[in-house]
């Protein structure tokens, strides 16, 4: 993985500790080092609104107070945060996956994020940088 | 030198991950998890385990509750709790658990209570399935670690002295 990548802030949004432990772990090991962790929506608003700068923020589906979908509505459209999402539920079905990506989502994958996913994710992170860019 | 006990014990855990997944028990991902756990943090996987017992212990008791209560049907709640049962269940590869909870969840959809009931008694026991098979497995490795703490002195440095 390229290493300007691995210096990038990330926000991991999910309410069970179980999965923002083993996703922190996963990410760590692949070499990330700016790992925040968030345990709902709300948190992650206000983590957001702070100051901090997350370049890419992952956000499980399923959460009280604010699901994901949500969440990245706010983020993106309110919130005028320009960081990456990525949409993560332990479904993986269509349906879902097209209202996170119409919520402005850059990708959606099901649980748990791999090594595997995160390595095609930053495969196609250059594209999707550019995109954005233009889009902006 | 290792002793041969090492070995055995070895042999030991691979025999029994080897069987869960080919019960379909546990699949690939548990073998990530094994991948993350190194010399910082040498007991990873037993710690996620533990995590998975105790809250999966919790959201089963909480769905035994919503589902005996006759009187009021809160299929919401029901949907919540396995949705937090399902994913974290994905994050250790307990895949068995997993699919029960699909079928379980499909049949709170439909409320199909009886469907329900009859998915939770095949949900707790593949719980107590995979939670005795991993005490066994963190058992394995633990003697393992024990054992291979042991070294049986070399032959040849005992010559020369």
């Amino acid at each position: 993985m390229a290493n300007n990548f691995q210096n990038m802030s990330m926000l991991i949004v999910d309410d069970e500790a179980l999965t923002r432990t083993v996703h922190e772990f996963t990410l760590r090991h692949s070499g990330f080092t700016k790992l925040q962790m968030a345990e709902n929506g709300m948190q992650a608003i206000q983590l957001c609104q702070s100051g901090e700068h997350y370049v890419i923020i992952t956000m499980d589906f399923s959460m009280p107070l604010i699901n994901g979908v949500r969440l990245a509505t706010k983020l993106l459209r309110e919130k005028g945060a320009d960081s990456l999402i990525v949409g993560v539920s332990a479904d993986g079905d269509p349906p879902l996956m097209e209202k996170f990506i119409k919520a402005g989502a850059d990708r959606f994958y099901s649980k748990p994020l791999t090594p595997e996913k995160i390595a095609t994710f930053f495969q196609n992170i250059q594209s999707i940088t550019q995109w954005k860019s233009k889009a902006l | 030198m290792l002793g041969l006990e090492s070995y055995r014990l070895v042999a030991d855990m691979n025999r029994l991950l080897a069987l869960l997944f080919h019960q379909g028990v546990l699949d690939e991902q548990f073998l990530q998890l094994q991948q993350l756990q190194d010399e910082s943090s040498p007991n990873f996987v037993s710690e996620v385990v533990n995590i998975y017992f105790n809250e999966s212990e919790k959201l089963l008791r909480n769905l035994r509750t919503l589902l005996m209560d006759r009187e009021q049907w809160e299929y919401k709640r029901v949907g919540v709790h396995l949705n937090q049962l399902i994913g974290s269940s994905s994050s250790i590869g307990a895949n068995r658990i997993r699919n029960v909870c699909v079928a379980l969840r499909a049949a709170s959809e439909q409320n199909n209570r009886l469907g329900c009931l009859r998915a939770l008694d095949v949900l707790e026991h593949e719980y107590c399935y995979l939670k005795n098979k991993l005490h066994e497995f963190f058992h394995i490795e633990q003697q393992r670690v024990l054992a291979a703490g042991i070294r049986y002195p070399n032959p040849m440095q005992q010559q020369q002295q």
